[in-house]
């Protein structure tokens, strides 16, 4: 049965904004899956509201709507476009959820609509967890005991007969969102109550708990006549209890028989045909006593996942694409390998080297979070490693986490093993953490064998045999000298995966003088082939990872010069999908002018690690020595690194020391720019405006710099990168109080506070208005690609504001101003390719904040609206071409319509789910929901519509928030606020909402003559907010911090708001926006959609 | 100290790397293998019987040995090439690490070894004649020497060389089927036991008439080593016995079947080691089986020998199985019983029952 010919329009659903447990891993496979369909003739219609992805770059889909994934938004898009089947499975869980909800309108139904991939049915049977435990049992497989409950009173009767300790897991929630373990009474309740909340349809499944079991996933593909193959399988290091997502996970299963492999292969068929899963792939996760074998089921994803990526990424084949031609009627045994021409698609791939995949977590971003990590996802990324042995890839993945380390420790990081308290050891074995890796090692030095580890922690000693290898290496190591390293030492200990940094450190010498000793020794990298069947026929991908002391894989010389692209590593708050975009783009631009396109990331869930972006793709770590290796085999003609934000930068004048060419704007005006002294000098210079600034290094230092520059003032340390430690001081208490905080912070980090590493202290202005403008130039001529203006008052950082695009309020006479000053940053500094400036603008005064001579993370949003495809002509005006050759002479008119970007938090995943007592029933959290100068956003949408209010409503949607057209709205805004408030407060009355407010703000309100109950604080006594809130009688939370300090009464506010869904809005401006979005929404009836390709045909 | 090791591939670079198990030199045809898993299994498969087995995984028998898993009572292989051989028995019905039970069989083992480049020689040359030597015989000019020594390269036919019946899990049902024995694997006679009758595991010379005497519900020809030719010791029954009994011959087994049925048999192109794709003439639905042959059957001489082509490889378009209704007799290239490897082919064992029955 070959492709369908009754299907010629289908429409695809993407995953929305990146969020912990769902990141860019989904672009990834719809971008393919968008690829894959264009391909086969098919019209493609692609509804994502996440504009920094490739997939809805204009020309990956036909039809293009970056509308929100609500029921109304994608129903619209479907009315409009009238395709003949819609694709679900390929952009994560929201997708699939979004899906479900359409075809449970009857939507489906009412168009004539097929879902194809997954239907409804299976995604009920899967998602399900009493329709999924069903399936699983007809199939004959074992399960973990357990029951489900829709209510307190039968969650209570479950446990009783399971017993503790439990799972409690609620159906259709992503990544785990309000499920947890219980160990007592008192957590199930909570537990089982905040998992009752979470769950799209008030159901929880109590489940036995298999804590400590050996946790297996396997990745299927299957097709509609019932082939299924598996496309690999994995082991997780860290047994059951800690989320997939959070585990280093290792690929191929290592521990298992074969006969327990073809048992899961077996039951993974089975349940596959119980549940009906067809023309997909899949993921089944499994569970095995580790005393017994017994194996049971835990859950199936009937959708590409982000294991799929990983295994994608892991095996080489490409199971987006598979799982796109598979639902539109390909069998498997029709389709060939890729990869491997001379295979059929319907094989299994083998694999001859061992990939490993390290979570990143973000904890750092919110102080006081709990850094512990258990059965709810809470890492925000990941980077994959591959190396010819465990040892290799454990050693190339540690290093490739961007957190200042180069392997399993051994790098002049570690404590003192034997100083270590033994309590704090067993503590951080015992409870999975983020640092657990390292303790691992701390137990091993510290004597613990393997079996004891394995006591404690559940851990396989097979994995800690191999880590006790690398320290015995390592100690092998201490004992010589670098004089004395021979070729075979060098190889030998590169086999173990060692960088030249612990090399240096075991040797007692510099890493340079390791690196030049090595290359002296002529011990450098080999590159071998992930090619799907292990060497054992010709491949003709070009993707590589690296090793030493093997043959260097053969490649055909295409006499091309090259480009080498530096990605941007793991994701992390800050470092997104943004930079893996302009990454992708600079490769394409870089194709389509001739060159040969290089790429080295490590990050799995990527566009730019999928084999075809480049022409050689390297799945390396991103540090100076990997970097160094692949240019030392490449030979490149210029290295981009203004592309994969700070990653490549972090590593940047390393590499021009040894000589590799930089391609654009040097290095040395990127310093210009970030260096304080230099950068206050250019702006003097440039007669431009900053606020006034200063450095200190103690705390006197720092009061009287601050009484000189006047509160409140901007201060944080000038050697953390990405806001870390960064707030908005006051006044002199609470300049004292983030004195001592710091003080605690940079004690933790090993650092002290010096001349040489000061702190940096800024004058701020109060509600200024910020914008960001983007660049590109060429070194001559300067094309201002976009202007945006920030919806949140300056203070907020720009990564978690929401802007408009064009501006919606800045005068001609501010925005000549702001570009003229753009013009001529760029031109001193020499710009060759993007920059991005932030400013503030009070009282038609333009100050400049920061100047980033690199791509931002604004640029796919500002290519989406205004269709200018912005990564890929910096990169050609890197790459020689002028402005003009470019057509970017002219200045552009303003788009007729506007873009709003939005950005979303992970806030609701810090709420504790259990086991915390709090008075009156109020939800605790551990990192209050407020929004600052240091960014705390995984992510973004973009509302676009021809009217502001409604792209902002759109974005508001997009993001997740409810807009509410009728109810009551709670206000409690400081003082300050006020003025701006009587516009929102009479706005919110015109509609027909009740206000409440604390007596503050109700006074307030009062006196402009609008009706207001005043209600009582968490602290005045109850019924207070929180109560009404639980109760469901509010549903809008205006709630502006009162500057300073957070007091307990708001945080309890903000915290209830985010546990129960309310729409919370932080700031007075976001307010004023929101209010209008709502009576133009109640004005319009709803959005209306269109297409980005009929937006821009209209530019 | 590591034991220096070398291997020797006929015609190539030498490569050197790390002695495991028994000090000592062995040799045979070496052959690539894309197991992660279940290396003691396949290393006990007798149709692996004096061939030597590089390892494209680089992590070779981190279970240990299970002894259920094993596929007879000794190890088939004369010695492996791998990048690193496991040193703990990982898996809870693990018994004996890997290094541990190649040294108590005389297993010489070489790793730490390149064994992509390895697995590309053999990729691109097919069967190639290997050397390995380790500790004192890691001696590259003693080593090459062997690649002279024509009659040391005679590889023994795998295979009982007495009758006996098997007993483990067989069930109490009335019939017998009888198996010629060219190298039968344990998970072969495992999965006839459940058919539920009696086994009885032969020679393969063993004479027709002695078989037929016992009156047996169906013959089956077991896989194992060699290539129709060199098992012609077995064509006198198989022609005896084609049309008088159901015959289901398995790897070289089938090859001898459809030989003596006139099928004509070539012994040159790309050896089908491990789990391969197999997919169905004129259906959509594919199997992953499992393979050891470096025989194929010519396409085109199916139809002459009067044989009905059922199964056809994926990659390479060749024929992986045959059948006549007629004869009542069965032909797969491939290992049904897989072990180690996936088990999609299973259902040849119900078709096979479904035959004798009627």
């Amino acid at each position: 049965m070959p492709k369908r010919t009754d299907l010629h329009k289908i429409a695809v659903i993407g995953a929305g904004p990146i969020i912990i447990g769902q990141a860019c891993e989904f672009d990834y496979s719809g971008t393919q899956a968008c690829k894959a369909l264009k391909e086969e003739g098919y019209e493609v219609v692609l509804i994502n509201s996440n504009p920094a992805t490739i997939m809805t770059d204009p020309g990956t889909a036909d039809r293009t709507y970056i509308e929100p994934l609500t029921l109304e938004a994608v129903a619209a898009v479907l009315r409009k476009e009238r395709p003949q089947a819609l694709l679900p499975t390929l952009g994560g869980q929201t997708a699939l959820n979004t899906a479900f909800r359409v075809a449970d309108a009857g939507i489906l139904a009412e168009l004539d609509i097929e879902l194809i991939g997954a239907d409804r049915d299976v995604i009920h049977r899967a998602e399900d967890r009493d329709a999924f435990r069903e399936a699983v049992r007809r199939a004959g497989v074992d399960l973990p005991a357990s029951g489900l409950a829709r209510s307190m009173d039968e969650a209570m009767r479950v446990v009783e007969e399971i017993g503790l300790p439990c799972i409690i897991r609620p159906a259709f929630t992503l990544g785990g969102t309000g499920g947890g373990m219980a160990y007592n009474m008192e957590e199930f309740r909570r537990t089982a109550m905040a998992g009752l909340d979470a769950s799209m349809v008030g159901e929880i499944l109590v489940e036995e708990s298999v804590v400590g079991w050996k946790e297996l996933e396997i990745e299927m593909m299957a097709d509609s006549s019932g082939n299924g193959i598996v496309i690999c399988t994995v082991e997780n290091l860290d047994p059951m209890g800690v989320h997939t997502g959070d585990s280093i996970t290792v690929a191929p299963a290592q521990t298992m028989t074969d006969a327990e492999i073809q048992e899961m292969r077996d039951k993974s068929l089975a349940i596959m045909a119980s549940i009906g899963l067809k023309t997909s792939g899949c993921n089944i996760q499994f569970a095995q006593s580790p005393q017994t074998g017994r194996m049971v089921a835990i859950e199936l994803n009937p959708r590409v996942s982000r294991s799929s990526a990983l295994a994608s990424k892991a095996t080489g084949f490409p199971i987006a694409k598979i799982a796109a031609k598979v639902a539109v009627g390909y069998q498997l045994t029709e389709l060939r390998n890729d990869i491997v021409p001379e295979r059929s698609a319907c094989g299994e791939p083998a694999i001859d080297y061992v990939v490993v995949k390290i979570p990143r977590f973000a904890f750092e971003k919110f102080p006081g979070s709990d850094e512990t990590i258990s059965i709810q996802m809470k890492s925000v990324g990941e980077v994959m490693a591959i190396g010819r042995t465990f040892k290799e890839a454990l050693q190339k993945g540690m290093r490739s986490m961007e957190n200042g380390r180069f392997g399993m420790g051994g790098d002049g990081k570690d404590p003192d093993p034997v100083a270590l308290d033994e309590e704090t050891v067993r503590a951080k074995l015992v409870v999975p953490n983020r640092d657990r890796l390292y303790y691992l090692r701390y137990a091993l030095e510290r004597g613990m064998t393997p079996e004891d580890i394995f006591t404690l922690t559940g851990i396989d000693p097979w994995w800690t045999h191999q880590m006790n290898e690398i320290l015995v290496e390592e100690k092998r190591l201490r004992g010589l000298s670098l004089d004395g390293m021979t070729k075979d030492d060098f190889i030998r200990a590169k086999q173990f995966g060692f960088a030249d940094v612990q090399l240096a450190h075991a040797l007692n010498s510099t890493e340079a003088a390791v690196r030049a000793k090595r290359y002296e020794l002529g011990v450098r990298a080999s590159y071998r082939l992930v090619d799907t069947c292990a060497g054992t026929a010709p491949a003709t991908n070009p993707y590589y990872y690296g090793t030493y002391g093997e043959q260097d894989e053969a490649r055909a010389d295409s006499g091309r010069e090259k480009i080498l692209i530096l990605g941007g590593g793991p994701n992390r708050i800050g470092q997104g999908i943004e930079f893996d975009y302009c990454c992708c783009h600079a490769s394409f631009a870089a194709r389509d002018l001739g060159y040969e396109s290089l790429i080295i990331n490590c990050n799995p869930e990527t566009v730019s690690t999928d084999f075809d972006t480049s022409d050689r793709l390297y799945f390396e770590p991103l540090t100076v020595e990997d970097t160094l290796e692949v240019v030392n085999r490449e030979k490149p003609k210029g290295v981009i690194i203004q592309f994969g934000g700070q990653t490549p930068l972090n590593i940047s004048r390393a590499l021009v020391e040894a000589g590799v060419p930089i391609l654009g704007t040097t290095v040395d005006s990127i310093d210009r720019a970030s260096d304080r002294g230099q950068f206050s000098d250019l702006l003097r210079k440039l007669d431009l405006l900053q606020t006034h600034n200063a450095v200190a290094h103690t705390l006197d230092g720092a009061l009287e710099a601050a009484r000189g520059i006047g509160f409140p003032v901007l201060m944080r340390p000038s050697f953390v990168l990405g806001g870390a430690k960064m707030e908005i001081v006051h006044d002199e208490p609470m300049l004292r109080k983030y004195w001592e905080e710091l003080i605690v912070y940079c004690t933790k980090a090993d650092v002290t506070i010096s001349q040489a590493r000061p702190v940096l202290i800024d004058g701020f202005l109060e509600n200024a208005t910020e914008v960001d403008v983007d660049a590109i130039a060429d070194g001559e001529s300067v094309f201002i690609a976009g202007v945006m203006e920030h919806i949140e008052q300056a203070g907020i950082h720009s990564g978690d504001s929401a802007c408009s695009l064009p501006p919606y309020s800045l005068t001609p006479e501010v925005r000549a101003g702001l570009e003229d000053a753009t013009k001529r940053l760029a031109l001193e500094l020499g710009v060759r390719g993007l920059m991005n400036v932030q400013y503030a603008v009070k009282d038609g005064l333009i100050y400049v904040l920061e100047v980033n001579p690199r791509a931002s993370r604004t640029v796919p949003f500002v290519s989406k609206v205004t269709g200018v495809p912005v990564a890929r002509y910096a990169t050609m005006a890197m790459l020689g071409k002028s402005l003009a050759d470019l057509g970017l002479t002219e200045k552009r008119p303003d788009p007729t319509f506007y873009g709003v970007k939005e950005a979303v938090f992970p806030f609701p995943r810090f709420l504790l789910p259990s086991s915390v007592v709090s008075e009156s029933g109020i939800p605790l959290a551990t990192v209050d929901a407020v929004l600052g100068p240091e960014m705390k956003s995984p992510g973004e949408v973009m509302g676009i519509d021809a009217d502001l209010d409604l792209a902002f409503a759109k974005s508001q949607l997009g993001a997740g928030s409810k807009m509410p057209l009728a109810g009551t709205a709670f206000i409690s805004v400081k003082p300050s606020d006020h003025d701006q408030l009587e516009h929102i407060a009479r706005t919110l009355d015109n509609l027909g909402f009740k206000l409440l407010a604390t007596r503050g703000t109700a006074l307030a309100i009062r006196q402009w003559g609008l009706p207001v109950e005043a209600i009582r604080k968490v602290s005045e006594g109850r019924p207070n907010v929180v109560d009404l809130m639980v109760d469901n009688r509010i549903h809008l939370v205006i709630n502006t911090p009162s500057g300073k300090t957070p007091r307990r009464d708001e945080t309890a506010i903000r915290t209830t708001a985010l546990a129960r869904g309310i729409p919370l809005i932080t700031t007075v401006q976001a307010a004023g926006a929101f209010v209008s979005a709502i009576r133009k929404l109640k004005g319009e009836g709803g959005i209306t959609v269109k297409a980005l390709q009929d937006y821009h045909a209209g530019l | 100290m590591a034991l220096p090791a070398l291997l020797l591939l006929e015609n190539e670079e030498p490569f050197w790397g790390v002695g495991v198990g028994m000090e000592g030199m062995t040799q045979g045809v070496m052959v690539a293998s894309a197991f992660s898993a279940g290396i003691p299994d396949l290393m006990t498969d007798p149709s692996y019987t004096g061939k030597l087995v590089c390892f494209t995984y680089p992590h070779i028998g981190t279970s240990g040995m299970v002894p259920s898993d094993l596929q007879s009572d000794e190890i088939a292989v004369r010695g492996i090439a791998a990048r690193e051989v496991g040193r703990t028995a990982a898996n809870r019905l693990g018994v004996e690490a890997m290094n541990a039970w190649l040294d108590r069989n005389g297993i010489p083992a070489i790793e730490g070894l390149d064994t992509r480049s390895v697995t590309a020689i053999l990729a691109r040359r097919g069967l190639v004649r290997a050397v390995i030597g380790t500790g004192k015989y890691a001696d590259a000019s003693v080593l090459a020497k062997q690649f002279s020594d024509a009659t040391s390269w005679d590889v023994p036919k795998a295979g009982t060389t007495k009758p006996y019946d098997w007993t483990d899990g067989v069930g109490d049902d009335s019939g017998t089927i009888i198996v010629y024995d060219f190298g039968v694997k344990k998970g072969l006679l495992r999965r006839l036991a459940s058919l539920g009758r009696a086994i009885r595991v032969v020679p393969s010379n063993y004479p027709a008439a002695d078989a037929l005497a016992l009156k047996p519900d169906g013959i089956v020809f077991s896989g194992g080593n060699g290539v129709p030719d060199t098992r012609a010791e077995a064509h006198a029954a198989a022609s005896a016995m084609l049309g008088q009994v159901p015959l289901w011959g398995i790897g070289v087994g089938a090859g001898v079947l459809a030989q003596v049925a006139g099928a004509a048999i070539a012994v040159n192109g790309t050896a089908h080691y491990g789990v391969q794709p197999v997919g169905r003439p004129g259906e959509p639905s594919g199997e992953m089986t499992v393979q050891a042959h470096e025989f194929w059957i010519e396409g085109e001489s199916l139809m002459t020998a009067g044989l009905e082509l059922t199964h056809v490889h994926l990659n390479d378009g060749s024929v992986e199985g045959f059948r006549c209704t007629k004869r009542r007799l069965v032909g797969t290239l491939f290992h049904p019983e897989s072990e180690p490897g996936p088990r999609d082919s299973l259902y040849c064992f119900e078709r096979f029952s479904d035959m004798m029955r009627k």
